[in-house]
C-alpha cells in the first residue's frame, strides 16, 4: 500500500508537471496569434460592435468581404469562416460571437459537400485552425476534448511543438505575426495559378465528380443547434452557396442534390437561401480565369465582386423585392442553358 | 502494434493495472493475454505459427522429459539385475528416442524459419522457378514473415534442447510454454532468454514495488529518447547517404557510416530500454543485451556486449557442441601432431567460428550481403585468435602497456571503426553498394570546406543539434555506467523533483523532435494560403 500511494504521488506529480508545461507551451502560441487565422484578439476586441457574422469554410473566407458589403449594407460584420471548418466549428465559434455580440444577422456559407463531409474521416486539420482561433482557455480545454480520443495525441504534439516553434523564434527575436492581409476575417487571395480549361462540354461528358448524397448526422444536429440558436436569439439565419468555377460546375451532374436539400431545410424552418451558382448571369460575371484561385474559391477581385453582388441582392431582399427570378431553378437547368449533353 | 504509438502507451498502462489488480498467482496469465492481443496486431496469421511452435517445443520437451524420466526410473529398479553392458545399451536406445524428438522438433521449427525467411534466396540461389512444393520466388515475396519467427524460434530451441540435454525440466503447463515464447517484450527483437533465466521471472509472483516502477519507468522514458530523438532523426542521415554516396565525399560517406552506427544502436538499445523497462515496472527483469559495446577493445569483445543475447544463443547451442565435438577434437589431436600445437589449439575453434559467422549471417537476412558481413565478423575474430601469440610477442617487444588508458583508447576507437565498417556492409542494399561504400570512403579524398559540405543531409539544424547533444548524452550516460546504474546514482545525487523535472525534459525533447522524425504529422498543410 505504501508503494502503491508512492507511485501514484510520483506518477500524478509527473504528468501534472508534463500538464502544466504543456499547457504553457500552448498558451504561449495560443496567445501570440502568430498565424494568419489566429484573430482571437481582433475579435475580443470587436466585441459588442458585430451585427452581421459570415460563417463557412475556405468558400466563404475566400469570398464574403466585410469592407465590401459593410458600406452598401450599413452592418458591422466579421467573417468567421475558416479552412475546412467543421459545422461543429462553426457553431462554436457562432456561439462565442453571439455571447458577446448584438448579432441580427449570421449568414452560413453552405456548399455542395458541407452536410456529407466526415469530420472523423477529414481528420483534424480544420479543427485545429479553430481551436487556434478560439479565444477564452476554458473553451479551448472543451474543444480539446471534443476531438476523438485518437486524435488527441497528433493535437497534442501539433500545439505543444507550435509553442516551442513560437519560444524559439521569440528567444532569436525572430518573431514574426503572419497577419496577412486579412481584413476582418475576410482573406484576400491573389490570382492563383490554376489553369483552367474551357472544353466544358468534355468534362460534363465525363462528369467525373460524384456529389454525396448522404448527410452527416453529426452535421446535421450542429445546423439544428445553429438554427435554433438563431431562432432563440431572434437572429436571421441565410443559408448561401457561395460560387465554384464553371469547370467545377461541369464535373458533375449532382449539384442538384444538395440544393434541393438545402433548398428543403430552409423552407422547413423559415431561411432564406441563395445559391449563387444558380444567378442569371453567373458565367459572365464569374469567368473561372479572372475571378478564380481555383476550381473552388475566389481570387480577390471574384471576392470583391461576390461581395457586391451578395450585398446588393441582399439590400433589394430586405426592400422587398422579389429576387426569385433572378436564379435557375436548378442546375439542371443552368446545364441546359450552357448547353451541355 | 507500434511501440511508438499512444496505443502501445495505453496498452501498457492498462497491463500493468491489470497485472497488480489480479491475484498474483494469475500475472503470467494476463502476460500470456497481453501477449496474444499484442501479438494480434501483427496478423492473425502469425498467431498460429507462435502457438504451433509453442506447441510442437512442449510437447517435444514434454515428450523428452518422460523418457529421461523412465530411463532413470527403469536403471534403478533394475540397477541390480543389469550389468554394465546391457545399462548402456539401453541408456543408447533411450537417448537415440529422445534425439528423434529433438530432431523432430528442430526440424519443425527451423522449417518455418527457412520456409518463411530463406525460401526466397533459396530458390534465387538455384535459379529455379518453382520448389518442389510450387512455390514460386515471386511468390515467397509475399509470404509475410510471422512476426518474430527469428527470435522465437531460437528461443524455444534453446528451450527444448536444454531440456534435452537436462539442463531444465520439461514445463508440464502448455500455456506456460506459449508465454515463454511469445512473450511480448521480446517478440520483435529480443533478447533471446533462456528457460532458465526467463520462467522464474515470468511465473513468479511479483508485488507493486516503488523502486521498480519509478526506474523501469524512467528506463522507459531514456529507451523512447535514444529510438525517436537519436535514432530516428539520424536514419534520414543514413538513408540520404546509403542512397547518394556515389555523389558524396569520401568523408560525407564516412560520417554516413558512423551515423548508421549511432542509428542502431540508438535503436536497437532504445527498444530494449523500451521493454527492459516495461518489464521492470511489471517486476520482470530481462536479459540484458547490451554492454557498453561501443566500449569494446576487440572484435570479439564487442559481440559478446552487443546483442549478447544471441552471441550467448550461438555460443551455447552451435559453438560449444560443435567445438567439443568428437570428431573436432580428433580433428584437434591430428592437427596437432601434423601442424604444430597452434593448429592443434585453434583449427576446432576455427571450424565451429566458421559455422557460428556464417549461421549468425545467414539469421540476421537471407542475402550474400549478411552473409559476407558474417564472414568478415568471423574473419577478424579468427584472425585475431590466431595472431594472439604474436601479437603479445610484439607488444612486449614495443613495451606496450596494455592497461595504459591510451593504449585502451586506441583499442576502442580501433574496434569502434571496424565494427562500423563491417556493419554498414550489408546495409547500404546490395553487397557490391556496400563495397562501393567502403571504396568511396578510401577512393575520393575531396575535403568538403564547411560542416554544411560535410553533412549535407542536416539541413534541419535543430534537429540536427538535438540528436548531436542525445549521441552526447547516451555517451555520458555509458561512461556513467561503468561504475553502476546511471538511475541509481540519479536517485542518490539529484533531488526528487530535479528527476521529475529532468525526465519531463527528456519528455518534451521527444515530443518536439522525435514525433516528426518518427512520422509525425507536419505543419498545417493549409498555412501556405
Amino acid at each position: 500500500m505504501h508503494s502503491f500511494k508512492k507511485i501514484l504521488r510520483t506518477t500524478l506529480l509527473f504528468l501534472l508537471i508534463i500538464a502544466f508545461i504543456s499547457v504553457g507551451f500552448m498558451e504561449l502560441y495560443f496567445r501570440s496569434e502568430r498565424d494568419y487565422f489566429q484573430d482571437g484578439s481582433e475579435r475580443a476586441a470587436l466585441a459588442g460592435t458585430l451585427d452581421t457574422l459570415f460563417l463557412g469554410a475556405s468558400h466563404a473566407y475566400r469570398a464574403f468581404d466585410p469592407t465590401v458589403i459593410d458600406p452598401i449594407l450599413g452592418t458591422h460584420s466579421y467573417n468567421l469562416s475558416g479552412a475546412l471548418m467543421s459545422m461543429r466549428s462553426r457553431l462554436l465559434l457562432l456561439q462565442e460571437e453571439v455571447s458577446r455580440n448584438p448579432v441580427k444577422t449570421v449568414v452560413l456559407e453552405v456548399s455542395f459537400n458541407t452536410m456529407s463531409r466526415v469530420r472523423r474521416k477529414e481528420g483534424i486539420e480544420g479543427d485545429l485552425y479553430t481551436m487556434s482561433r478560439i479565444d477564452s482557455f476554458s473553451d479551448r480545454v472543451g474543444f480539446f476534448f471534443d476531438f476523438y480520443y485518437n486524435e488527441w495525441p497528433d493535437v497534442y504534439y501539433k500545439f505543444v511543438s507550435e509553442g516551442v516553434n513560437v519560444l524559439i523564434s521569440k528567444l532569436k527575436g525572430q518573431f514574426v505575426q503572419n497577419k496577412g492581409d486579412r481584413k476582418y476575417g475576410f482573406v484576400p487571395t491573389g490570382p492563383g495559378s490554376y489553369e483552367f480549361t474551357d472544353d466544358y462540354q468534355s468534362i460534363y461528358r465525363s462528369r467525373w465528380n460524384t456529389v454525396s448524397d448522404s448527410i452527416d448526422e453529426e452535421n446535421a444536429d450542429c445546423l439544428d443547434q445553429i438554427t435554433a440558436l438563431c431562432k432563440e436569439k431572434d437572429i436571421e439565419l441565410i443559408l448561401v452557396t457561395t460560387p465554384i468555377s464553371k469547370e467545377f460546375l461541369c464535373s458533375s451532374g449532382d449539384f442538384d442534390i444538395p440544393y434541393r436539400w438545402y433548398s428543403q431545410y430552409a423552407q422547413a424552418h423559415g431561411l432564406r437561401f441563395y445559391d449563387l451558382n444558380l444567378y442569371k448571369g453567373i458565367e459572365t460575371l464569374f469567368p473561372d480565369d479572372e475571378m478564380f484561385f481555383d476550381t473552388l474559391h475566389l481570387n480577390t477581385e471574384g471576392a470583391e465582386r461576390f461581395s457586391q453582388l451578395f450585398a446588393e441582392l441582399e439590400q433589394r431582399m430586405r426592400s422587398g423585392e422579389d429576387i426569385s427570378d433572378q436564379f435557375y431553378d436548378s442546375y439542371e437547368a443552368l446545364a441546359e442553358t450552357w448547353g451541355l449533353q | 502494434m507500434s511501440i511508438l504509438s499512444v496505443a502501445f502507451l495505453l496498452f501498457a498502462a492498462g497491463l500493468i493495472i491489470v497485472y497488480y489488480l489480479v491475484p498474483k498467482k494469475a500475472q503470467w496469465f494476463v502476460l500470456l493475454a497481453a501477449s496474444m492481443f499484442f501479438y494480434c496486431f501483427g496478423g492473425w496469421r502469425s498467431v498460429g505459427f507462435v502457438v504451433a511452435t509453442a506447441l510442437v517445443s512442449w510437447a517435444s520437451a514434454l515428450g523428452i522429459q518422460k523418457k529421461t524420466d523412465a530411463q532413470k526410473a527403469y536403471l534403478k529398479e533394475h540397477k541390480a539385475e543389469l550389468d554394465k553392458a546391457q545399462k548402456d545399451a539401453y541408456k543408447a536406445q533411450m537417448k537415440r528416442s529422445r534425439s528423434r524428438l529433438l530432431t523432430l522438433c528442430l526440424f519443425f521449427c527451423f522449417a518455418l524459419l527457412v520456409f518463411f525467411k530463406y525460401t526466397r534466396f533459396l530458390l534465387a540461389q538455384f535459379g529455379a522457378e518453382q520448389s518442389a512444393f510450387g512455390i514460386r520466388a515471386d511468390d515467397a515475396i509475399r509470404l509475410l514473415l510471422p512476426l518474430g519467427i527469428s527470435f522465437y524460434t531460437f528461443q524455444t530451441v534453446g528451450y527444448v534442447v536444454d531440456v534435452y540435454w537436462g539442463k531444465v525440466q520439461a514445463e508440464r503447463n502448455p500455456l506456460k510454454v506459449l508465454l515463454f515464447t511469445s512473450f511480448f517484450p521480446q517478440i520483435t527483437q529480443g533478447p533471446i532468454s533462456t528457460w532458465s533465466e526467463l520462467s522464474c521471472q515470468l511465473f513468479a509472483e511479483h508485488s507493486l514495488d516503488y523502486t521498480n516502477y519509478v526506474r523501469g519507468a524512467e528506463r522507459l522514458i531514456w529507451g523512447f529518447f535514444k529510438k525517436m530523438v537519436v535514432a530516428n532523426i539520424v536514419a534520414g542521415y543514413v538513408k540520404d547517404v546509403f542512397a547518394n554516396y556515389p555523389q558524396y565525399a569520401g568523408l560525407t560517406a564516412l560520417a554516413g557510416a558512423f551515423c548508421y552506427s549511432v542509428q542502431i544502436y540508438a535503436d536497437f538499445s532504445g527498444y530494449m530500454d523500451i521493454m527492459c523497462g516495461l518489464c521492470q515496472m511489471l517486476g520482470i527483469r530481462l536479459t540484458e543485451n547490451f554492454d557498453r559495446p561501443y566500449f569494446s577493445k576487440s572484435v570479439a569483445e564487442y559481440w559478446r556486449r552487443w546483442h549478447s543475447s544471441l552471441g550467448a544463443w550461438f555460443k551455447t547451442y552451435i559453438y560449444y557442441p560443435i567445438a567439443v565435438s568428437k570428431w573436432n577434437q580428433r580433428l584437434g589431436k591430428w592437427a596437432k601432431q601434423r601442424l604444430g600445437k597452434a593448429f592443434g589449439d585453434y583449427l576446432p575453434a576455427t571450424l565451429a567460428l566458421v559455422l557460428v559467422w556464417f549461421t549468425t549471417g545467414l539469421w540476421h537476412g537471407a542475402s550474400w550481403a549478411y552473409i559476407a558481413w558474417g564472414g568478415v565478423n568471423g574473419l577478424f575474430i579468427i584472425v585475431s585468435m590466431w595472431m594472439e601469440r604474436p601479437f603479445a610477442k610484439v607488444k612486449n617487444l614495443l613495451h606496450i602497456n596494455e592497461s595504459a588508458w591510451l593504449w585502451r583508447a586506441f583499442q576502442v576507437l580501433r574496434t569502434f571503426i571496424l565494427v562500423t565498417f563491417i556493419k554498414v556492409l550489408p546495409e547500404v542494399g546490395t553487397l557490391r553498394q556496400g563495397l562501393g561504400l567502403w571504396k568511396r570512403i578510401f577512393t575520393e579524398h575531396t575535403i568538403p570546406t564547411s560542416l554544411g559540405r560535410l553533412l549535407p543531409f542536416a539541413t534541419d539544424h535543430a534537429a540536427f543539434f538535438a540528436a548531436v547533444f542525445g549521441v552526447l548524452l547516451m555517451l555520458v550516460v555509458s561512461l556513467l555506467q561503468r561504475k553502476g546504474s546511471v538511475r541509481e546514482l540519479l536517485e542518490r545525487r539529484v533531488p526528487y523533483i530535479l528527476r521529475l523535472l529532468l525526465f519531463a525534459a527528456l519528455f518534451f525533447m521527444i515530443v518536439y523532435f522525435g514525433v516528426p522524425a518518427s512520422g509525425g504529422i507536419g505543419g498545417f498543410l493549409y498555412a501556405q494560403f
